[in-house]
C-alpha cells in the first residue's frame, strides 16, 4: 500500500495517516438525494467488489443508508427543501475485502434519546427477533417519519447480521448527529469489525474540515467516469453558480493522475484526490505517484506558468491550441494546466515529496473562489 | 458522403453528419480516454467532405470537455478554416451552442473564434 501525505488546509490532521489502513476511500459529505444513489451503486458494484451476490447485499446496505440520510435526516434549509436535498456524509472503505460504509445525518436534539432507545431494542435482538420486528411494523404499518427507527433500519441489522455500530454527537443547541458504521466482508458470511480506522477521526476531516468529496484508490478511465457521475451530481447540489469550473478542474486532475502517474502492476494508477471548501474557497488536491523526471518536468511548466499574466497564459493557450496536432499521441501538452489556470483563475501549487531512488509524490493543488 | 451517426457514450458525444445540408454535429460531454482515437476517423470524414465540397457546417453543443478534446476538436475546426482560407469562396462556418449559464464553454468559444478566420457563430441557449 502506498503511503500518501495530505494536510488538510485549517487544520494539522493528515488525512492520509487517518486513511493508513485503509487501500480504498470514497467520501461524500453534503448535501444527498435519491438521483446520487444509482451513481454511487454503479461505482462500488463495477469498481469495488467482484461476487455479484455480495455486490447485491452491499448495494442493499448502501440504499438503505443513503434512503436514512434522504428520508429521516434533519435539514432545516428552506431552500434544501425545496430542492428536496438533506445534508449528510458517506463514506466507504475498503481494504482487501472488508468494507466499512459510515453515514452520518443531522436529527433533531429532541428526538435523540427515543432514536437511541429505539436502535438499542433493535441492536439487542437477534435474526428471528428482527425478523418478526420487520413483519409486525410491516403489517402494523408503523412506519415511522422523521427519526424514528423504520423498516430500513432494521432492514440494516437484518443485512448486516448485527455487525454495525452507532453513536450520537451533538451538532448545537437543536441538532445532533446519528453516526452508523456497517461493517461488510465480501467473501464471508460473517462481517467482522476490521478497519481500525478512528471513525470518529474521520468524521472530523469530513464533516468539520468541509471536505466534501475524496477518493484514495486505484484509478482508471472507468473508475473515473463512474466518480464523475458522483460528482456531478454533487457539484450541482453545492456549488451551483460554480459546478461547471469545480467539475472542469476535477476532470483535469483526476485525468492528470491516471494518465501520468506510475501505475501498478494491474495497470491501475495509485492515486488521491480531494475538495476541501474552507475560507470562501474550494481547495482542490491531487496527489499520484510519478517519476522523479516527470515530476521536475511537471513543477517546472507550474512554476513557469504561474508567472504569466492572464494574457500572456492566453496568448499561450491559442499558441498551443495551434500547434501541428499528432494524432497518434494522445497528449495535450500543458493546454490541461493551463486550462485550470484559466478556469481556477489562482496559480497552481506543485509539491514533490518522498522521493526514492526512481518515484516521488507529486501533488498538484488549485483553488478556486466560491 | 453519407449521413453518419456516432451515439454518445458516458465519456464521448454524439457525433452525427447530416449530407443533405453538409452539418457536422458535436453533442454532450467529450473526456474519452484517448481523445486522438476518438476524433482522428471524424477529422478523416471532415477531410473528405472538403474534398467533395464547398459548403459544411460544423455545429458544436458541447456541456463539458477535457483538454485533450479541446486539442481535437481544435484540430478539426482548425481543418476546415484551412479550407476557408485556400477556397473563400466556399460556405464554411462553426456554430458553437452554450448554455446561457455556462461562462467556460462561452469563453471557449470566443477564443476559437478569436483564432480562426472562418464564419463563427456564437450561440446561446437559454
Amino acid at each position: 500500500m502506498y503511503t500518501f501525505n495530505a494536510i488538510l488546509m485549517n487544520t494539522n490532521i493528515d488525512i492520509i495517516q487517518v486513511l493508513a489502513d485503509v487501500e480504498d476511500c470514497l467520501l461524500i459529505n453534503g448535501y444527498f438525494d435519491d438521483s446520487l444513489t444509482d451513481p454511487i451503486i454503479s461505482y462500488v458494484t463495477e469498481s469495488q467488489i467482484d461476487n455479484k451476490k455480495s455486490g447485491r447485499k452491499l448495494s442493499f446496505l448502501i440504499v438503505e443508508s443513503f434512503q436514512n440520510i434522504v428520508r429521516h435526516g434533519y435539514d432545516a434549509s428552506e431552500a434544501n427543501k425545496r430542492a428536496k436535498l438533506k445534508e449528510g456524509f458517506f463514506a466507504m472503505l475498503k481494504t482487501g475485502t472488508e468494507i466499512t460504509i459510515c453515514t452520518s445525518n443531522s436529527i433533531e436534539n429532541e428526538k435523540v434519546e427515543k432514536l437511541e432507545d429505539e436502535i438499542t431494542r433493535l441492536a439487542s435482538l437477534d435474526k428471528a427477533g428482527l425478523k418478526s420486528e420487520f413483519i409486525d411494523v410491516l403489517s402494523a404499518n408503523k412506519y415511522t417519519e422523521g427519526g424514528g427507527a423504520g423498516l430500513g433500519l432494521i432492514e440494516i441489522m437484518r443485512k448486516a447480521g448485527g455487525q454495525f455500530d452507532y453513536y450520537f454527537s451533538k451538532k448545537g443547541n437543536d441538532i445532533s448527529y446519528v453516526h452508523f458504521n456497517i461493517f461488510f466482508n465480501e467473501n464471508t458470511k460473517e462481517h467482522v469489525k476490521v478497519h481500525k480506522i478512528d471513525k470518529v477521526k474521520l468524521r472530523e476531516v469530513g464533516i468539520d474540515n468541509n471536505i466534501l468529496f475524496l477518493r484514495k484508490g486505484l484509478f482508471n478511465h472507468d473508475t473515473f467516469i463512474q466518480l464523475s457521475t458522483v460528482l456531478e451530481h454533487e457539484a450541482n447540489s453545492h456549488a451551483q453558480t460554480h459546478s461547471t469550473s469545480l467539475y472542469y478542474i476535477f476532470i483535469e486532475l483526476i485525468q492528470n493522475i491516471y494518465k501520468h502517474g506510475l501505475s501498478d502492476e494491474s495497470g491501475d494508477t495509485p492515486g488521491l484526490f480531494y475538495i476541501q471548501e474552507y475560507d470562501d474557497y474550494f481547495y482542490f488536491h491531487s496527489q499520484n505517484l510519478s517519476s522523479i523526471e516527470n515530476a521536475t518536468i511537471v513543477k517546472k511548466r507550474i512554476d513557469h506558468l504561474n508567472e504569466l499574466s492572464s494574457k500572456e497564459l492566453l496568448s499561450l493557450y491559442k499558441e498551443r491550441l495551434t500547434q501541428q496536432i499528432d494524432f497518434s499521441k494522445n497528449i495535450s501538452g500543458d493546454i490541461g494546466l493551463i486550462e485550470i489556470l484559466k478556469v481556477s483563475q489562482n496559480p497552481l501549487k506543485c509539491k514533490i515529496s518522498d522521493v526514492s531512488n526512481d518515484s516521488c509524490f507529486l501533488t498538484i493543488s488549485v483553488k478556486l473562489s466560491i | 458522403m453519407e449521413d453518419f451517426k456516432i451515439k454518445q457514450t458516458e465519456d464521448t458525444p454524439e457525433i452525427s453528419f447530416v449530407s443533405a445540408s453538409n452539418t457536422y454535429l458535436i453533442k454532450g460531454k467529450s473526456f474519452p480516454e484517448d481523445a486522438s482515437e476518438f476524433y482522428y476517423p471524424i477529422y478523416k470524414k471532415l477531410e473528405e467532405s472538403i474534398a467533395s465540397s464547398d459548403k459544411i457546417i460544423l455545429e458544436s453543443d458541447l456541456e463539458y470537455i477535457n483538454s485533450s478534446s479541446v486539442k481535437m476538436i481544435f484540430a478539426i475546426f482548425n481543418l476546415l478554416n484551412t479550407q476557408h482560407r485556400k477556397n473563400p469562396k466556399g460556405e464554411y462556418k462553426i456554430i458553437w451552442k452554450f448554455k446561457s449559464n455556462d461562462k467556460l464553454m462561452e469563453n471557449k468559444g470566443q477564443e476559437f473564434k478569436e483564432i480562426l478566420e472562418l464564419p463563427f457563430e456564437l450561440v446561446v441557449q437559454v
